[in-house]
């Protein structure tokens, strides 16, 4: 328990330090959400003016950056200067998209990854050869050109909608044919994220498993008669776990930002086209939310599989 | 601060040393006094003691309390090459499978920059040829060596830092008796050549007797008896020795 | 405790006749030799001899890729050699059965003890609760063991988990790798009486692979000495040891340290 308390204080002190430094870093950045306003003629600078007043962009740093500290610790994570509206509700419409399409990717990219990794693991020869070559190849294409091709197939074909997670009329819908919507539009974007997870995630299940299956114990069990897919199972697959708990909490703490690329070229409407437009905009509130948010996500992900890992591997337990 | 002089039977001498581990003691006020150039076979049954003894010899453990010293100087303040080397019983397992053989035995000169490379490269083949190997197998990477020549090249590696004290924690231990033989014999040249102070850890009581002139049992982390080894297989005084002495006489098939 | 898993017979339990394993170079060459149920038989040898692929051999764990082996090994009558996976996986662990050396790497990390008994039994269709083979090898805090994992052990107490895993199946013959190698002189006399109270209680044989000639001399009926993969002698550790017929044995018998009753030691003769 204490050990969760402390990992917990540890979590706070990080996100304190991220905000600052991404408020540090956006101030840098010249200019402000005004900016465009001030080049265009039709604007006179005093109207421009008196708006940043009014937001209070013309305060010092160190002011806005407590100002912000203050509000956000009572819950209140300041106004979209783009949006105009306050930066909670609008983070938590595009949180459910972005948790449902980087989740449902993670948890297909695991299911996969598992038997295809194991698989992998005991082939010799020229079948692992060939596994390996295709491993090689999925890593190296971009995820950026597969979203493309995969879009241009939509456009094509008609098979899979180009954008967008739900069609204009679906609203009209009965329930499970709205869920069926969702789905359609989910099936592209979640493919192009799983299938960039994937090679990584074989590679580590196949190294994982390896390394047990040359194991002393690993003979031992096989020269006391366990048949083969016991033996992998029950015997091996429970010890190459543990690398594996590590990289799946991993995986839920990039929860957020893996699909962020991948929102913005598919038109998914996440957290990552909401974060480009604010970063273009220099809408700072939203950049802080967003990226805290991400942050946050890190460390319960990180704290996650450090916690599991702790309950499932006994040798853990023991604190020499 | 100057050094004051040391009489030869305090070469090692240690006081006192506790230590425990999360509440369990290994070792209990441990005081020993070894001459220089002796052989002391500390031996004792599994669980008394002498591999937590030997690490703090080495300074891999801090103990709890006491002191251990060395020539006169308190191990603390040694520096430069260390004066405790440490053979383990796996040989094969504490030298780096990659490195040839001439790197692993020059490996301490050159952390303590001893002398240029190519001193020690020379340094690295005169020891393997001191341990019975082979000059030209300077080039091979351990894992290239048999068991029993990676015991030779971990010796020639902890001869080369030249100790004042060389420890072998059951590093004879395991081997068949043919090998055994080989490794106890070249220990005993190289003790006459170098004039070696040696601590063997063994719990085979017969070989400590064979290598050693004094022995030392230990029994739950105190040094219940220490006697040279002769009187101590003759007349045993403490119930563990004697324990012992029974076990081996009765493997041997002698009656006790 | 019911007797081990074998009819009364006339022959030898098992027969090994010209065993040949070669891996590139040779390794073991022309063994021959028997062993009787219910027997202790020792093999002793130095290392590199082919002891542990001798082992390996029997229970036909040698990937056959790598290892070619010929020659016949009979259990009961049946040839083992050449027998596929299908057909061998339930002779091992039921018939034969091998403890490895190293009980620690041997062990399952991640499974607590009673399950890795009940796996064995379990993959042989056999009834075998943990408890009272635990208290056959005897581990009398059976509760405390059963639910442990290895790690939580002491060596000893490993050891002997390992070998209430192999008698799980009450078999006929069980093939200990170097059991006695890590162990101090007082373990060595315990676990020599436990190899010995087994053969009484179970009627099971057993092959002990040891360096030791003491050892082998307490505890084993005949011992077979190997030397760079060939058998030099067999017979009655007192006459294998005590009177050694070629130079092999000769030499080792004089290499090893003793301490004698007068309190001298010296190197055996």
């Amino acid at each position: 328990m204490r050990y969760v308390l402390r990992r917990i204080a540890h979590g706070v002190l990080l996100l304190a330090g991220v905000s600052l430094l991404t408020f540090g870093f956006t101030a840098l950045a010249p200019g402000d959400f005004y900016s465009d306003m001030r080049v265009d003629p039709s604007i006179p600078p005093a109207a421009v003016d008196a708006l940043r007043r009014q937001a209070g962009l013309d305060r010092p740093l160190a002011v806005r950056y407590a100002v912000w500290a203050g509000s956000a610790l009572h819950g209140d994570f300041g106004y979209s200067l783009a949006y105009g509206s306050p930066v909670a509700p609008l983070i938590r419409e595009r949180l459910g998209a972005t948790l449902l399409l980087a989740g449902t990717a993670t948890l297909a990219a695991w299911l996969l990854a598992v038997p295809l990794g194991i698989w992998y693991a005991t082939r010799r020869g020229w079948q692992e050869a060939l596994a390996r070559a295709a491993v090689a190849v999925l890593l190296i294409v971009p995820d950026l050109l597969l979203a493309m091709v995969l879009l241009l197939l939509a456009v094509e074909t008609g098979w899979f909608p180009a954008g967008g997670m739900t069609s204009p009329d679906a609203a009209a819908l009965a329930w499970p044919g709205r869920v069926r919507d969702v789905l359609r539009h989910l099936a592209l974007p979640a493919g192009v994220l799983a299938i960039g997870m994937l090679p990584a995630l074989v590679r580590h299940v196949r190294a994982a498993m390896a390394e047990v299956m040359d194991a002393p114990f690993a003979q031992s069990a096989r020269a006391h008669g366990i048949p083969p897919r016991r033996l992998l199972w029950r015997h091996l697959l429970p010890v190459a776990a543990n690398p594996l708990i590590s990289l799946f909490g991993l995986s839920l703490g990039t929860l957020l930002s893996a699909s962020l690329l991948v929102e913005v070229v598919m038109g998914w409407p996440g957290l990552g086209p909401l974060l480009v437009d604010a970063i273009m905009a220099r809408d700072v509130a939203v950049v802080l939310a967003v990226v805290m948010l991400s942050a946050a996500f890190l460390i319960v992900g990180n704290l996650a599989a450090d916690l599991l890992l702790y309950r499932l591997d006994p040798r853990i337990r023991v604190r020499r | 601060m100057g050094r004051r002089r040391v009489a030869a039977e305090d070469w090692v001498r240690v006081e006192s040393l506790s230590k425990a581990f999360g509440g369990r003691p290994a070792l209990r006020a441990v005081s020993l006094r070894l001459a220089r150039g002796r052989t002391l076979g500390l031996v004792g049954p599994s669980g008394s003691g002498k591999s937590t003894l030997a690490r703090c010899l080495a300074g891999f453990e801090t103990p709890d309390d006491g002191t251990i010293s060395l020539d006169g100087v308190p191990l603390a303040r040694a520096h430069g090459l260390p004066p405790v080397q440490l053979i383990f019983q796996e040989a094969a397992a504490s030298l780096n499978p990659r490195f040839t053989a001439a790197e692993i035995i020059a490996e301490p000169l050159a952390i303590a920059r001893r002398g240029t490379a190519a001193s020690r490269r020379k340094a690295a083949g005169d020891w393997l040829v001191t341990v019975g190997l082979p000059r030209e197998a300077m080039r091979k990477p351990a894992l290239a060596f048999s068991g029993g020549e990676r015991q030779r090249l971990a010796i020639a590696r902890a001869l080369a830092a030249e100790p004042k004290l060389l420890i072998l924690d059951e590093s004879l231990s395991g081997l068949d008796i043919v090998l055994q033989a080989q490794l106890a014999a070249l220990l005993g040249r190289l003790r006459a050549q170098f004039g070696l102070t040696v601590i063997l850890i063994t719990h085979d009581l017969a070989l400590a007797a064979w290598v050693s002139e004094d022995i030392a049992v230990m029994d739950r982390g105190e040094i219940v008896e220490h006697a040279p080894a002769a009187e101590l297989l003759s007349a045993p005084r403490h119930p563990r020795t004697r324990e012992m002495l029974a076990a081996s006489l009765s493997l041997e098939g002698a009656e006790p | 405790m019911p007797a081990a898993n074998h009819e009364p017979m006339a022959g030898p339990l098992l027969e090994v006749r010209d065993l040949q394993i070669t891996r590139g170079a040779g390794i073991l060459e022309g063994v021959t030799f028997d062993l009787a149920a219910g027997t202790i038989t020792g093999l002793f040898g130095e290392s590199g001899s082919g002891k542990t692929t001798l082992a390996l051999a029997l229970l036909g764990l040698l990937p056959p890729e790598q290892y070619q082996v010929a020659g016949s090994v009979r259990l009961r009558g049946r040839e083992l050699i050449g027998l596929g996976e299908r057909e061998l996986r339930p002779i091992r662990g039921a018939a034969i059965s091998l403890i490895f050396q190293d009980p620690i790497l041997a062990l399952n990390p991640v499974m607590r003890v009673a399950d890795q008994i009940g796996e064995v039994a379990r993959a042989h269709g056999v009834e075998a609760p943990a408890g009272p083979l635990l208290q056959l090898a005897g581990l009398e805090d059976s509760r405390r063991i059963r639910r442990a994992y290895p790690h939580e052990l002491s060596g000893g107490e490993r050891q002997r988990v390992a070998i209430a895993q192999a008698l799980a199946c009450r078999p006929a013959l069980v093939v200990a790798d170097e059991p006695f190698s890590a162990l101090d002189v007082l373990r060595v006399l315990e676990l020599a009486s436990l190899f010995e109270s087994l053969k009484r209680q179970t009627g099971t044989a057993f092959l002990l692979i040891s360096h030791s000639p003491g050892v082998l001399t307490r505890v084993a009926d005949t011992v077979l000495v190997l030397h760079r993969g060939k058998i030099v002698e067999q017979g009655p550790p007192r006459q294998v040891f005590g009177s050694p017929g070629n130079p092999y044995t000769a030499a080792v018998m004089a290499a090893m340290p003793r301490v004698r009753r007068n309190g001298e030691a010296a190197s055996g003769g």
